[in-house]
């Protein structure tokens, strides 16, 4: 059998075993590539062209096996690579309820202490908020590096969502509490759908980061369009979701800070 | 872990890749050669590694290298292992690790 035959065969198996793979041209650009160039390797140590060939295709494995390695490298979610940022991550996810809720204290003293309201608890509470949305910022960012691009486009859309959702706090608009609840939940929401489909951690703390804050923004719009300016239902039936929503948030970053390296090597080929 | 630390050296395509692990483990890591490009793709979509094609005999060929999320997870994943070969030497030769200085 000629020695072209022999790859050519294989690459067309592999090419069938792929099926619809996503990546099958370029993974099959790079099988040949391989097997080329071990093939030429046996030749130079003296191999005839045929036997060099066999060798080669012997030491690669079958076309079946190859390719149910790429579909179960495709199929298994994140990868177990914790590392210094995603740890410092946990920190932040486990921090940010506290600073949220802190935050929405100072922007109504009235309510709860004898206070009375002036700029400076104005100023105090935009900023205490905002320095909860960078940290659930860098919460999103360490679960979504942890989870190596598992999340997909919908966690992508659902960081963006966040992430624009700041925006209104970032230019001292806080007190519009739906302007940047209902970016936020929804982006929240998405990027918890991403979570649950990647199944790497724990999906009731990702249902709850997902749905907690929903609630709170319903309320939220609920007063905005009877025109209650009390918001009266977001206070304090609004802190329940933000509860939920911080309990789901802390439990994930205590997740992410948890994890070692030697614990997290789960599902890793032996040679990753 | 072992990937990482192949091409910690500087960038190589897949068959340099097999071939160094092959060399450096004295040919004891004797995995199928096809098994190993699906943990570098895994590597690739977490961020720890990154491809450039290139055209090489008019063939297609991809060479990784490590990002700097790759560098970092080795060095962690490095320190890791050195503790836990430690441990497991020491209670092997049945002395308290670290060795008392």
């Amino acid at each position: 059998m000629a020695q072209a035959e022999l790859i050519d065969r294989y690459l067309v198996t592999l090419q069938r075993s792929l099926g619809k793979a996503p990546d099958a041209n370029d993974i099959l650009a790079e099988v040949e590539d391989h097997l080329r160039e071990a093939t030429a390797a046996y030749r130079r140590d003296g191999l005839d062209a045929h036997d060099a060939e066999t060798r080669t295709l012997q030491i690669f494995g079958s076309p079946k096996l190859v390719a149910r390695a790429f579909a179960d490298a495709r199929k298994k979610k994140g990868i177990a690579m914790p590392t210094t940022f995603t740890r410092r991550a946990g920190l932040a996810a486990m921090a940010c309820p506290l600073a949220l809720v802190a935050g929405m204290l100072l922007l109504d003293p009235e309510r709860w202490t004898a206070k009375r309201w002036t700029t400076n608890w104005y100023f105090a509470a935009n900023s205490t908020i905002l320095i909860a949305l960078a940290l659930l910022i860098a919460a999103m960012l360490g679960l979504r590096a942890r989870h190596g691009g598992a999340l997909g486009s919908v966690g992508l859309a659902g960081f963006v969502l966040t992430a624009v959702g700041a925006l209104p706090v970032l230019l001292q608009v806080s007190w519009a509490l739906p302007f940047w609840l209902i970016p936020i939940s929804a982006g929240c929401a998405l990027f918890a759908l991403g979570l649950l489909r990647a199944r790497l951690f724990s999906r009731l703390a990702a249902t709850l980061f997902g749905g907690g804050l929903l609630l709170t923004a319903a309320l939220a719009l609920r007063d905005a369009l009877v025109g209650d300016e009390q918001n009266v239902t977001v206070w304090p039936y609004g802190f329940l979701g933000i509860a939920i929503f911080g309990l789901g948030l802390t439990w994930l970053g205590w997740q992410l800070r948890a994890e070692r390296p030697i614990q997290s090597s789960q599902g890793m080929a032996p040679a990753a | 872990m072992l990937l990482l630390a192949v091409l910690a050296d500087g960038p190589k395509h897949g068959y340099a890749v097999i071939a160094e692990l092959h060399n450096r483990s004295n040919q004891v890591l004797d995995l199928p050669d096809g098994t190993v490009y699906p943990a570098l793709h895994r590597l690739l979509r977490a961020g720890l590694l990154a491809s450039d094609w290139t055209t090489v005999n008019g063939r297609r060929r991809r060479v990784y290298r490590l990002t700097p999320n790759g560098r970092t997870a080795l060095l962690e994943q490095h320190q890791t292992w050195q503790g836990f070969s430690g441990a497991i030497q020491s209670v092997l030769k049945g002395v308290p690790w670290p060795k008392p200085s």
